[in-house]
């Protein structure tokens, strides 16, 4: 069963101004069950945190790892 | 309309009604956070109107929750109390960050109910909006930009001369709408150096990065500079001459009173000397 994709907003930030972020950590072990609206990883771009939450409820599949470079739009994780 | 006052017209359009609460006591920065924090989460969950603290605090090194979690940062932590700088933990990005009653914090909270409306880049402007108005009123004019020497460089650093005189940071708590929790919210913080020392301050963050990171590159105090040192020469400057947090009451003042003017913020205060 396909899983609901953790993703990045497409205008999270403007990318022109700031070209890439970082997968800051990951709040949840791979394979963890979390709950919807719970936070799941923190993105840090330029100074600014991003707290993700997960979409639905269910077990975490990560996709990125901590310290991996992230942009607007990438696929960090499901939820299935 | 210049940017900044466009900036604060920003904010009329993420909401109506806005605070802002003058903390009068210097206090333990730690102290200081947890009441940012606070505040913030109450904004969140509806329970306050979205708004800017102002505040000072004793000298500490405030540090991002990615360096507290470094493999040496408890060593570090009790070698720069030691010091004389304890260090605290702030839930918005960037790095470490020397903060004493010479310098003047500012914090902005505010719901993340549409964040279509939001970015990162108009956050850091308005929040940086009355400080740059107020700064303008003495004479002293700033941008954003980096300074690769100074300490917690950063895009969106407030800039006079070519040198660092406010650095910001922010955090989105709560995730992002429609995949967030209810009382998701922004918290923005800005740290501008009117009269700190800063060579000592500068000092206090080498030596914790030197602790705890391998390869740390020290910052140059002369990438940095302070509202006072801008102003020298001038009438301002020796206005208050000997009684530097003079300078730091007068700013303070002028962004409480540009919050009030231009943006219709309720002002409150808590606290006292």
């Amino acid at each position: 069963m396909s899983g609901a994709e953790i993703r990045l907003p497409e205008d999270l930030w403007d990318v022109d101004e700031i070209p890439e972020g970082v997968l800051n950590r990951w709040m949840v072990e791979d394979g963890e069950a979390v709950d919807e609206g719970a936070v799941v990883a923190v993105v840090t771009a330029e100074k600014t945190e991003y707290e993700i939450a997960s979409p639905t409820s269910g077990a975490l599949k990560i996709r990125v790892q901590a310290d991996e470079v992230v942009t607007p739009g990438t696929v960090i994780g499901e939820v299935a | 309309m210049d940017r900044a006052a466009r900036a604060l017209e920003w904010l009329r359009e993420v909401g109506s009604r806005w605070t802002v609460r003058d903390e009068t006591e210097i206090g333990a920065a730690g102290r200081m956070l947890a009441r940012d924090r606070l505040h913030a989460e109450e904004v969140g969950a509806g329970r306050a109107a979205p708004g800017f603290r102002v505040w000072s605090s004793e000298p500490a090194l405030v540090v991002s929750r990615r360096e507290s979690r470094m493999a040496r940062f408890e060593e570090a932590r009790a070698e720069l109390r030691r010091l004389g700088w304890p260090v605290a933990v702030r839930d918005s990005g960037g790095g470490a960050t020397p903060v004493t009653p010479g310098t003047l914090q500012l914090s902005l909270s505010f719901p993340l109910a549409d964040p279509g409306r939001v970015s990162p880049a108009r956050v850091y402007g308005a929040l940086a909006a009355p400080v740059r108005i107020a700064l303008r009123d003495l004479g002293v004019d700033t941008r954003f930009g980096r300074v690769p020497a100074a300490f917690c460089d950063g895009r969106y650093n407030l800039v006079t001369a070519g040198r660092k005189l406010a650095g910001t940071s922010q955090r989105w708590r709560g995730g992002i709408p429609p995949a967030s929790a209810p009382d998701a919210h922004v918290l923005a913080h800005l740290s501008l150096l009117v009269s700190p020392d800063l060579e000592l301050a500068t000092g206090a963050v080498n030596r914790f990065l030197a602790l705890v990171e391998d390869d740390h590159r020290p910052s140059d105090p002369r990438a940095s500079v302070s509202v006072l040192e801008r102003l020298e020469g001038t009438a301002a400057a020796t206005a208050v001459r000997g009684a530097e947090l003079a300078l730091v009451e007068r700013v303070r003042a002028t962004v409480v009173e540009t919050l009030v003017g231009r943006l219709g913020a309720r002002a409150g205060s808590a606290g006292s000397r």
